[in-house]
């Protein structure tokens, strides 16, 4: 049924150039696939990456502008060179505005290329020696090939036809792969993408680079379709055009951005009967599109469908990886656990300040290897403070941290991930948009990992490291009895379920260690009961643990050795014995004159 | 015109502050406002009584526009608002073409004097109306924000509009006098800018993006900031042509954001750079 309707959809669009004679109309529907692969490469962005380009109409002057400076006058067969050279130099500046993009977030991007649009406008105004200014270019020659000529707006629909689909057949590629996740992880949850290794920074200018090279393909199409190219195309208006497009689609999808391009080009056709309102009303039109279909016209189509949530018990019982599986061996940390023990973190004379305040004060600790150590302290001790420094969210001093025997320098969380340390958030930061699987799936990272290219063209490396990455998510999932949930989106999980989930994200990274933030956080007894299973679970399968928690019986119950922490200080260390009845620990909770016996029940 | 590119940023500003919306469509309601000014006066209105038509008349415009455009998509990412302000901008704007032609037009001056003479400094009269009544609005948002009740009300939905409705505070209601005030700020502007220009349906766009540098450059949310930058951006604007060339006036300009948004994010007065949630 599905290949029938592919077929006959494949049917119409090849019929479609012979149906109509008329030359304004088939012009149209060839401006129109433009937009749609402008529309699919600001999607790339917006909708996949999550990052705000207002600057697109900059990305297609300049590809169209490269078309036509080198190839006005020429030969037809430039076009085919020249057409890659405009995605390069479109892309150039892609990266180039990738960079300060790492810096701005929001509003401040939406400016940064906004005003990046305007200046290549300004530029191509007026640098009348390279494009001519106002007057524009002319005479750029229709594609050719082997003597065959794209010259009348029937051959060019193929051309045309055959680089969108290229075009979506590369965003569906990415969508669904590794790259995919990471960008719906940044999209998500900047802060977890960092520290589950995805690397942001190269994420965000992947991003920017494959969306400005397929703007400027586009760009190269646009000015060997019309011939006459003049700065006056490429305004604001045609950016603020393709976003409509991709927000009226469906921001995200993969069809949605081409949908939207359908009806943004047809709209203004179908009002042309009352001549001098139509803009009135296109204006008007976009705007209420917008207001009444808030997921776009795909979003119309998919948001009706219900999902039932699958118990995470199969037949009554919750199952869980057990130790002797061999499956565990895929949750060790990579590169084998430390057999020795001996210390896996030192902290040593690390200070950090927020202005005036400081939250951590000149901390001395360490944790050993294959212990679950707990970190506790009243509200505002430091705790959470101490485990950004760690993981790299916050910047540190150097020289203050040592981990698995070496100093450690690096502080990006991506690179300090990629060494071994993981963790999850006090407040759920998982990556809201996608399944549980995927989520998971973030986390992990193969050996031998595949390019870019490999994964686009489907080659067997890409493959192979995509089943790697599936087995590893699917051990950590089945550790934490997740397994029966993986399609669910994590967002429609309860809450105890979506700490897990972020529990087996950190997990399937093969972390030498592990950082778990207040992960009884809102949990009842039984769930409680749960994770201490897990956590002694993962100290048996060689991970280094450490807890900052305020459940005194859960810490007490599973750690091997305790600090406390008060005002940034260390007060006290030891085991959770020495702990219980350490005066200075008993003053912190209850202050100076709270009785001995009175903490002995709160924490006992 | 530094002080108009203040004015219409200060109306970008509130509306920013308010509820965190980017309003692409505020350079429209200058123009709206110079062409309600332009039929106000064919009415045969007096001076003020046109002045102060127009702007209710843009005040009222501000809040049909948050009631109608912004209230459905306050929850949705500011990406869709931007997109129905844009939609907003066309559609005035054409409306615009077709109710008062393609003609610029022009509207008489404010008094007969050509220009008076203040410390040996020629100024025309309405250059220093614009700078008098930049000042008297912005002394009159003052006043609002920081020394009456609504003020505080004002402040404390923009800040934090859940606990503004907790504590007994109409957010609905404080968004839309927001938007008015915008509205009819932008209006007084487009007033203010009527008998100096020609005003023709294209005059939103220009004023609107040097309003944008003015924001950025004073730093996002901050009055006094907005104040300073769009000052600088007038000053610049007329530095450029005189000492390089008027036709890198907009590019310099341009160039001078991006490197605002990229060394100095905060701009000069501006809140610590933060994702809005």
């Amino acid at each position: 049924m599905r290949k029938l309707a592919l077929l006959a959809i494949a049917a119409c669009l090849l019929a479609l150039p012979f149906s109509i004679q008329n030359d304004y109309l088939l012009r149209l529907i060839n401006i129109g696939i433009i937009y749609a692969i402008l529309a699919v490469s600001l999607n790339f962005v917006l909708g996949y990456a999550g990052q705000i380009s207002l600057g697109h109409a900059g990305f297609f002057g300049i590809g169209a502008y490269t078309a036509a400076i080198v190839t006005h006058g020429g030969s037809g067969e430039l076009f085919w060179p020249v057409f890659v050279l405009s995605g390069i130099t479109a892309g150039i500046a892609g990266a180039i505005i990738g960079v300060p993009a790492l810096r701005l977030k929001g509003h401040y991007l939406a400016f940064g290329t906004l005003g990046f649009g305007e200046i290549i406008r300004i530029i191509l105004f007026n640098w009348r020696e390279v494009t001519h200014g106002a007057d524009g270019i002319g005479a750029i020659p229709p594609p050719a090939a082997l003597g065959f000529a794209f010259d009348s707006d029937q051959k060019y629909y193929f051309l045309g036809l055959a680089v969108l689909l290229l075009v979506l057949a590369l965003a569906r590629r990415t969508e669904i792969s590794k790259f995919g996740r990471s960008f719906a992880a940044l999209r998500d949850a900047e802060l977890a993408a960092g520290t589950t290794g995805v690397n942001v920074t190269r994420i965000k200018i992947l991003a920017f680079v494959i969306s400005s090279v397929i703007a400027g393909c586009a760009g190269s199409l646009y000015a060997h379709l019309v011939g006459f190219i003049s700065p006056d195309t490429f305004t604001f208006e045609v950016t603020a055009q393709v976003l409509a497009m991709v927000l009226l689609g469906g921001m995200g999808t993969t069809l949605g951005p081409v949908l939207g391009a359908v009806f943004i080009t047809v709209l203004p056709e179908a009002l042309r009967v009352s001549k001098e309102y139509y803009q009135v009303i296109y204006g008007a039109g976009v705007a209420f599109a917008v207001l009444f279909l808030p997921q776009g016209f795909l979003g119309l189509l998919h948001g009706r469908k219900a999902k039932t949530v699958p118990s995470i018990a199969e037949g009554g019982q919750v199952v869980e990886l057990a130790l002797d599986d061999p499956a565990i061996d895929l949750l060790r940390p990579a590169g084998g656990a430390p057999g020795r023990s001996g210390a896996m973190l030192v902290i040593s004379n690390l200070t950090c300040r927020f202005g005036g305040l400081v939250a951590i004060n000149d901390l001395t600790m360490q944790v050993e290897a294959r212990t679950i150590h707990a970190l506790i302290g009243p509200n505002g001790a430091g705790k959470s403070t101490f485990i950004n420094l760690v993981t790299g969210v916050y910047d540190r001093a150097p020289g203050t941290m040592s981990f698995d025997g070496a100093a450690l320098s690096e502080t990006k969380p991506w690179r300090l991930a990629e060494l071994g340390i993981a963790r999850t958030y006090q407040n759920l930061r998982s990556f809201h948009s996608l399944t549980v699987m995927d989520n998971v799936l973030v986390g992990c990272r193969s050996a031998k990992r595949a390019s870019w290219p490999a994964v686009m063209l489907a080659l067997p490396s890409a493959a192979a490291e995509e089943a790697e990455l599936r087995a590893t998510a699917e051990a950590a999932l089945r550790f934490v009895g997740l397994w029966t949930v993986r399609d669910i989106r994590v967002s429609a999980l309860p809450h105890e379920q979506q700490r897990l989930v972020e529990i087996a994200r950190a997990l399937a990274m093969r972390p030498k260690m592990i950082l778990l933030d207040e992960p009884a956080a809102g949990m009842n007894p039984t769930e409680v009961e749960r994770l201490v299973s897990y956590v002694q679970k993962m100290k048996a399968i060689g991970l280094t643990v450490l807890i900052v928690e305020h459940n005194m019986p859960f810490v007490m119950r599973i750690a091997d050795r305790i600090t406390v922490l008060n005002f940034g200080k260390k007060i006290a260390d030891g085991t959770p014995e020495a702990i219980r009845n350490d005066p200075d620990v008993i003053s912190a909770y209850l202050g100076k004159r709270g009785a001995a016996r009175d903490v002995q029940n709160a924490i006992a | 015109m530094g002080c108009i590119y203040a004015l219409v940023g200060l109306a970008f500003v509130l509306i920013y502050n308010a509820s965190g919306g980017l309003n692409f469509s505020q350079g429209e309601f200058v123009m709206l406002g110079a062409f309600a000014m332009f039929t106000a006066m064919a009415l045969h209105l007096p001076y003020w009584l046109a002045v102060i038509v127009s702007v209710a008349a843009l005040g009222l415009l501000g809040w049909l526009f948050q009631r109608v455009l912004f209230y459905p998509l306050k929850d949705r990412s500011f990406l869709y608002f931007v997109i129905v302000t844009i939609g907003f901008s066309i559609c005035a704007r054409n409306l615009a073409l077709i109710i008062w032609g393609p003609n610029p037009l022009k509207v008489p001056p404010l008094t007969t004097v050509d220009s008076v003479s203040i410390g040996g400094v020629v100024l025309s009269p309405e250059n220093i109306a614009i700078v008098i009544v930049t000042a008297l609005v912005l002394l009159a948002q003052y006043a609002l924000f920081f020394h009456t009740d609504l003020g505080r009300r004002l402040r404390a939905t923009a800040q934090n509009t859940q606990m503004a409705q907790l504590l007994g505070i109409y957010p609905r209601r404080m968004i839309g006098i927001t938007f008015a005030m915008s509205g009819a700020i932008a209006g007084f502007a487009g007033v203010l800018l009527a008998p100096i220009f020609m005003i023709d349906t294209d005059m939103g766009g220009a004023v609107l993006l040097k309003a944008f540098i003015a924001v950025v450059i004073g730093g996002f949310g901050s009055i006094p900031g907005v104040v300073v930058g769009g000052i600088a951006v007038g000053l610049i604007e007329i530095l450029t042509a005189v000492y390089v060339s008027s036709v890198y006036k907009d590019a310099i300009c341009i160039a001078i954001l991006i490197l605002f948004l990229v060394a100095f994010p905060r701009g000069l007065f501006g809140e610590a750079v933060k994702e809005r949630g």
